[in-house]
């Protein structure tokens, strides 16, 4: 299944495949891939979704610019990096420009822009949440436990169920609730695991 | 070692059950007796281990925000998850939403649903989206525009939108089939863009024209499909858009390549002052080059790459080389629309079709008048901007001088105080410029740096913008000479000063640019060469963006990016750097400059080969930087010394001593005139010369 194969690709990986400009998969896919997370770290930085998307969007096309004149320096670590590095530029431009126009904002949560430490820090937080959603996304599509396991599991995670009324509701034993949660557990780390190891950028 | 499970621990082997050990897990409450068995059985222990483990796990899991799709799989279509229709197939399934062909229980009728794809985890945007399309299209009734039915909620939760079914072909394909004349096609794409005319003098900006969003129905009439992208204009005004996506901020993955062909330059740019309402002219324009070639203007593309290219740079052939029996006219009409200049578009689909008006009805078009006026004022200001980046020290001052002075002569900033600290500063510093000063580099050049430097603190702390801009100078004549401690200071606070005021729309990309360029100087010269890397990255995206790919400021900023790599010992990234450099440096105009600046270049390729040990040919590298350099500079110019410093060394290293002993003379003598005998290059000049002397005697 395709979705699965690039979600499980590593990021390394996929740099090389876009050497091929022509490889729209796998442009797909980066974007697929960090789009979420740049919008995600324009929001925390106190971003309108709006204006974090616009952003992002900015971000991936230089990037593409980018890659294309052989910018991108490949040693390990430095995606994040750089791409941060981009999109502090393109929210700055949107700052600047909604200040040519007088546009007033409530801008106290801002991070310091300039302050690379704490922008990097809201990257990895970022990047970490999209290998979740990810890892979840993941889990639905190809939970291969009954329906039951992931429902318990659900209820007590998510709906913060009681497992006492968990298992009455489901008609399952105390015990099986637990079992699911940990069963759903193991399963979710493996796949975080993998994701982890995909969103590296550690030669492939 | 094997994590534990749960199913591991069997029953009546008297440890502490599931139930109590997740208890003791989230309350931590082990009793005495319960306490004592933990730090006895490792069974045990571990399971309570992996239970904390698990619960810390999934409190971050969690944390990634609350789920609205369940994670069981979803109702299957014929399930009827859509109240009032019947979802009879797919249509179209794209990154956003799915189409269904459908059937509006109530009526009978056909129409088409649109169901937001997979809500769930992050749909957030996704779901603004399209509520915000449901919206656009529901107040839009226009003949050439899809007819919204009604929008609800599917049972998912997730909502829907219901629309008229538009039975035909997509733009493109219906041109192909159908043998049309050039005029034929012009009435077609008349009412394409008639329709995006009605959009956009309701404030929408289709933002994602392309021939698949347009379908011609049965009738032959033209519907445009799609507002999923669109952005409705906001302070249109003046002409400023709230957004500048290459297909909407909220675009997704799939979408992305599809929607390259249509983009402007200015959205593949990043340009978000020059994003507005032309977008969609430039995407119509694309589709008419499209239906009257039966290609896209830049079809020789290779690769998205090369589009990319090509759409900032290059200019596609007139239609009517293409296809025979386009008037000159149309090629007109056809280019105008293409220009990558936004302003010299036709600034809405309304004008667009007014133009395509008189060009049906055999009027003169408006487009023949492009106003001898506007080109020129355009050339001089691209040669301005290429003229005003500084090439040495002194240029840069006066560069900078004159750039503010003018840049605050059309401001209510005091216009008289600003040009006559310039001028005064100018003129103090044109006695200690090592290029015009003459010796005058031995007079304790720093002590009086600094005292410039407070002095224009006290005269101008009132003023950042202006204070920043000699700030950056100082500090790069602090460079100049070698001192990076003096420079840090005054570079530092420039950089704060003009970060901040670039966030208030007080300084422009350009401005930015230069600071960053003068902090990357002054990291490289601290020896923070990755630190310098980013910020000559900074500076070249802000160049490129702001003077273009090609200027002068571009390709030596390049050049520099080259060196930081090189200094992390990044010989490949360094290469591909300085090759860009040399390319782009061949389109430079021919100025002292340029041959300065390419002398440079062909001295870092030449750095690269001697550090691979290939010294003959980087010798003929050196040579041929020095005669780039040659007419331009006076013969003791430093440039000079250092490439014959270079040039000497690499004499040295094939054998041919005794002009190498020659150049190294020369470069010494040179360098001590010109950088002073304190200066890195100075010494490094007198060491070889010394070795080289001491090896002939």
């Amino acid at each position: 299944m395709k979705e699965t194969q690039d979600a499980s690709r590593t990021t390394s990986a996929m740099l090389v495949a876009l050497a091929d400009p022509q490889n729209a998969v796998a442009w797909e896919a980066f974007d697929a891939r960090y789009r979420p997370i740049l919008i995600g770290f324009a929001r925390n930085l106190g971003y309108n979704d709006h204006d974090a998307a616009e952003a992002a969007q900015e971000t991936i096309l230089r990037f593409l610019i980018e890659w294309r004149d052989g910018r991108y320096d490949k040693s390990r670590g430095r995606l994040g990096a750089w791409l941060v590095g981009i999109m502090r530029f393109r929210l700055l431009d949107q700052r600047r420009q909604r200040a040519t126009a007088n546009i007033g904002r409530g801008e106290s949560a801002m991070v310091d822009m300039n302050d690379d430490a704490s922008l990097s820090q809201v990257w990895e937080r970022e990047r970490r949440e999209s290998v979740l959603r990810e890892s979840l996304e993941e889990l639905r599509r190809t939970s291969r436990s009954d329906p039951k396991t992931v429902k318990a599991f659900e209820m007590l995670v998510y709906h913060t169920l009681a497992p006492k009324v968990v298992a009455d509701e489901l008609g399952m034993s105390l015990h099986d609730v637990y079992l699911a949660k940990s069963r759903v557990a193991a399963r979710l780390r493996e796949i975080v695991a993998r994701l982890e190891l995909a969103y590296s950028e550690e030669p492939a | 070692m094997r994590r534990p499970e749960l199913t591991d621990v069997g029953p009546g082997d008297g440890c502490i059950g599931i139930e109590r050990l997740e208890a003791i897990a989230a309350a931590d409450d082990a009793t005495p007796s319960e306490s004592g068995h933990l730090s006895l059985c490792a069974r045990c222990s571990e399971l309570l281990e992996a239970i904390k483990g698990d619960n810390a796990f999934l409190a971050e899991v969690k944390g990634v925000g609350p789920i609205r799709r369940s994670l069981v799989a979803p109702d299957a279509i014929d399930d009827g998850p859509v109240p009032g229709y019947k979802l009879i197939g797919e249509l179209h399934r794209g990154g956003q939403g799915v189409v269904y062909r459908a059937e509006q229980l109530a009526t009978r009728r056909s129409c088409a649903v649109k169901r937001l794809l997979g809500g769930g985890l992050a749909s957030g945007r996704a779901r603004r989206r399209f509520e915000r399309e449901v919206e656009l299209v529901a107040n839009m009734r226009h003949p050439g525009v899809v007819t919204l039915y009604e929008s609800g909620l599917a049972r998912d939760g997730e909502p829907f939108f219901a629309m008229e079914l538009v039975v035909g072909e997509r733009f493109d394909s219906y041109i192909r089939m159908s043998v049309l004349t050039p005029r034929q096609v012009v009435e077609l794409f008349r009412s394409v863009v008639d329709a995006v005319a009605y959009a956009h003098r309701r404030g929408v900006i289709h933002r994602d024209l392309k021939p698949g969003n347009v379908l011609v129905d049965t009738d032959g009439h033209p519907r445009v499909l799609d507002f999923g992208l669109a952005r409705p204009m906001e302070n249109s005004a003046v002409g400023m858009l709230d957004g500048f996506g290459l297909a909407g901020g909220e675009t997704v993955a799939g979408e992305f390549l599809g929607t390259f062909a249509y983009a402007a330059p200015e959205q593949l740019r990043g340009d978000p002052d020059a994003i507005d309402s032309r977008i969609d002219v430039y995407a119509l324009g694309v589709m008419l080059y499209e239906a009257l070639c039966g290609s896209k203007p830049f079809a020789s593309a290779a690769s998205v790459a090369d589009l990319l290219l090509q759409r900032l740079e290059a200019k596609p052939r007139r239609p009517s080389e293409i296809s025979p029996g386009i008037d000159r006219d149309l090629d007109v009409i056809a280019l105008k629309l293409l220009d990558p200049e936004p302003d010299r578009r036709y600034g809405t689909a309304d004008e667009l079709r007014d133009e395509l008006d008189r060009y049906l009805q055999g009027k003169p078009i408006l487009a023949r008048e492009d106003s001898f006026v506007y080109v020129a004022v355009k050339t001089i200001r691209r040669h301005w901007a290429a003229s005003s980046v500084a090439g040495g020290v002194l240029l840069l001052i006066v560069g900078a001088s004159i750039a503010l002075s003018i840049a605050y002569a059309t401001t209510d900033i005091a216009l008289g105080k600003a040009q006559k600290s310039l001028s005064s500063l100018k003129n103090s510093m044109t006695n200690v410029d090592p290029e015009l000063g003459r010796g005058s580099s031995q007079l304790g050049v720093n002590e009086f740096l600094a005292l410039v430097t407070e002095q224009v603190n006290q005269e101008l702390g009132d003023d950042p913008e202006l204070l920043s801009g000699i700030l950056v100078t100082l500090g790069l004549v602090h460079l100049g000479f070698d001192d990076a401690v003096g420079a840090q200071d005054a570079i530092e606070r420039a950089h704060a000063m003009r970060f901040d005021a670039f966030a208030q729309g007080a300084c422009t990309k350009e401005e930015l640019a230069e600071v960053e360029f003068a902090l990357a100087r002054l990291r490289f010269n601290l020896g923070d060469y990755t630190a310098s890397e980013r910020a000559y990255h900074a500076a070249f995206v802000l160049y490129e963006e702001s003077v273009g790919p090609h200027a002068l400021a571009t390709v030596e900023t390049l050049r520099q990016l080259a060196s930081a790599y090189r200094a992390q010992g990044k010989f490949q990234e360094a290469r591909q750097f300085l090759k860009s450099a040399f390319d782009r440096s061949a389109s430079l105009e021919v100025s002292r400059e340029a041959a300065i600046s390419k002398a440079a270049i062909l001295n870092g390729m030449a750095a690269l080969g001697r550090a691979e040990g290939d010294f003959a040919s980087t010798l003929g590298l050196y040579q041929e930087a020095l005669d780039a350099l040659a007419p331009y500079v006076e013969p003791d110019d430093f440039r000079v010394g250092r490439t014959l410093y270079s040039i000497a060394l690499m004499q040295d290293a094939i054998g041919e001593q005794a002009s190498a002993t020659e150049n190294a003379r020369e470069a010494h003598r040179i360098l001590l005139l010109r950088k002073g005998p304190e200066a890195k290059t100075t010494k490094e000049a007198a060491a070889l010369l010394a070795r080289l002397s001491s090896g002939t005697l």
